[in-house]
């Protein structure tokens, strides 16, 4: 029989797969792909299990593992060559469809300046913007100081109202 | 006044000003309608990346594979120990939920391909080809609907998604294609070709769309073809060696 708390463990890893693809899918740009990492990065913290301090968040633990191993997957792949395509992302109406369907234009086209931006600044705005993580926290999973985050952030932005344009504001 | 930038105001909505100067960016902000604008924009930005990255159902994969983390059984004490091939061997079930796969993992795809058949037969390096009324897939696609299993999709230019019984018996199979044509649907096999029965072309690379925007052809075309039950691994190698003929019938 397994441990009481191996079960909650992996209770607790099932719970966050919803957010941890969302990380991916942000990250990756591509559906498929977003779902093997995802995969792939919940099988390692399961693997891992025993060096996860309980005291510090989980979700920004298994964030963190997910982004090393897309850093991983992202070199290996400029060694073979392999480009992924990007797809268009498998977006769902959320809980206020409604919501959604009133402001789509916005949000679709938010969602694409999103995909324009540089993978660094893609990631703290999937963790800070959509995930709702605190600078520190994005700063632990991305392993990079609280400064950084915060610059990224603030390029991230100019972007967008550039791509998005003044037309665009809401 | 001294002017409120726009760092201020997105550490403002990002919830990460101490009390103090939040007391003091709101005091501002009262007298400051340009910056309340700003204000608005960024909010309303925020908003709308939250809405449009609202977590998605999980793929069938996915899934299968919340669904083992849940299982009672111990966690793997090997590094590297790999769970993947349970999920991927895993059947899905009803159709119904087959089908809601199939929707959820076609929804990346946009407008049809309009179909322009050449009587003359197909273009160097086309994918499709008019045999009568019928438009039948050729080349790299017929092969890899022909000898691919699904989700092997580093072995060629085509990824086989899914394969499933359609409701007249014939073999289907979902496919993607990536690279340049980045477009995908559904081909049966039927009369020795197999038959395309619908194609999609993805939305421009960096256009993304969120769900909800338009019906989903091919999980149109599902729904159509009816999906009897979905072809195992198992039942799907045998079909690739028996190059998709039905099997013999029992004595």
């Amino acid at each position: 029989m397994p441990k009481r708390d191996d079960i909650t463990f992996r209770r607790e890893l099932a719970s966050l797969l919803p957010r941890a693809r969302r990380f991916a899918l942000v990250l990756t740009r591509n559906a498929a792909e977003a779902d093997d990492l995802t995969q792939a990065a919940l099988e390692r913290a399961m693997v891992k299990a025993s060096l996860y301090d309980p005291s510090k968040r989980l979700d920004t633990w298994v964030f963190k593992i997910m982004q090393n191993h897309w850093i991983d997957q992202r070199r290996k792949m400029a060694r073979r060559g392999t480009q992924t395509g990007i797809d268009a992302l498998a977006f769902t109406a959320g809980e206020d469809g409604r919501t959604l369907m009133e402001t789509h234009d916005l949000v679709r086209r938010v969602a694409g300046a999103i995909g324009t931006l540089q993978e660094e600044q893609r990631a703290v705005v999937a963790l800070v913007w959509i995930d709702g993580f605190k600078y520190q926290d994005a700063a632990d999973v991305l392993g990079i100081p609280v400064g950084t985050v915060m610059s990224r952030l603030s390029r991230a932005r100019q972007n967008l109202l550039a791509r998005l344009g003044e037309g665009a504001a809401p | 006044m001294i002017p409120i930038t726009d760092d201020e105001l997105m550490t403002y909505l990002d919830g990460e000003m101490t009390a103090e100067d939040v007391e003091r960016l709101e005091d501002a902000l009262v007298h400051d309608a340009e910056a309340r604008a700003r204000l608005a924009t960024f909010r309303s930005i925020r908003r709308a990346a939250a809405q449009a990255f609202a977590p998605a159902e999980l793929s069938a994969g996915l899934a299968a594979f919340a669904e083992s983390l849940d299982a009672d059984s111990p966690l793997p004490d090997q590094p590297g120990a790999r769970l993947r091939a349970a999920p991927k061997s895993r059947p899905l079930g009803a159709p119904r939920e087959w089908l809601a796969a199939a929707a959820a993992a076609a929804i990346t795809f946009g407008t049809m391909i309009a179909l322009s058949p050449d009587p003359a037969g197909p273009a160097p390096g086309s994918l499709l080809a008019t045999a009568g009324d019928r438009i039948v897939a050729v080349a790299i696609l017929e092969h890899a609907l022909q000898s691919q299993a699904a989700g092997d999709r580093h072995t060629s230019e085509v990824r086989i998604v899914t394969s499933f019984i359609a409701s007249n018996g014939d073999p289907c199979r979902q496919f993607g294609l990536l690279g340049d044509q980045r477009a995908g649907g559904l081909a049966c096999f039927s009369n020795g070709t197999w038959q395309v029965e619908v194609l999609a072309s993805l939305a421009p690379e960096g256009a993304f769309l969120p769900a909800g925007l338009g019906q989903d052809p091919i999980a149109a075309a599902a729904v159509r073809l009816g999906v009897r039950r979905e072809i195992g691994p198992d039942e799907e190698a045998d079909l690739i060696r028996r190059e998709w003929r039905a099997a013999p019938a029992p004595d």
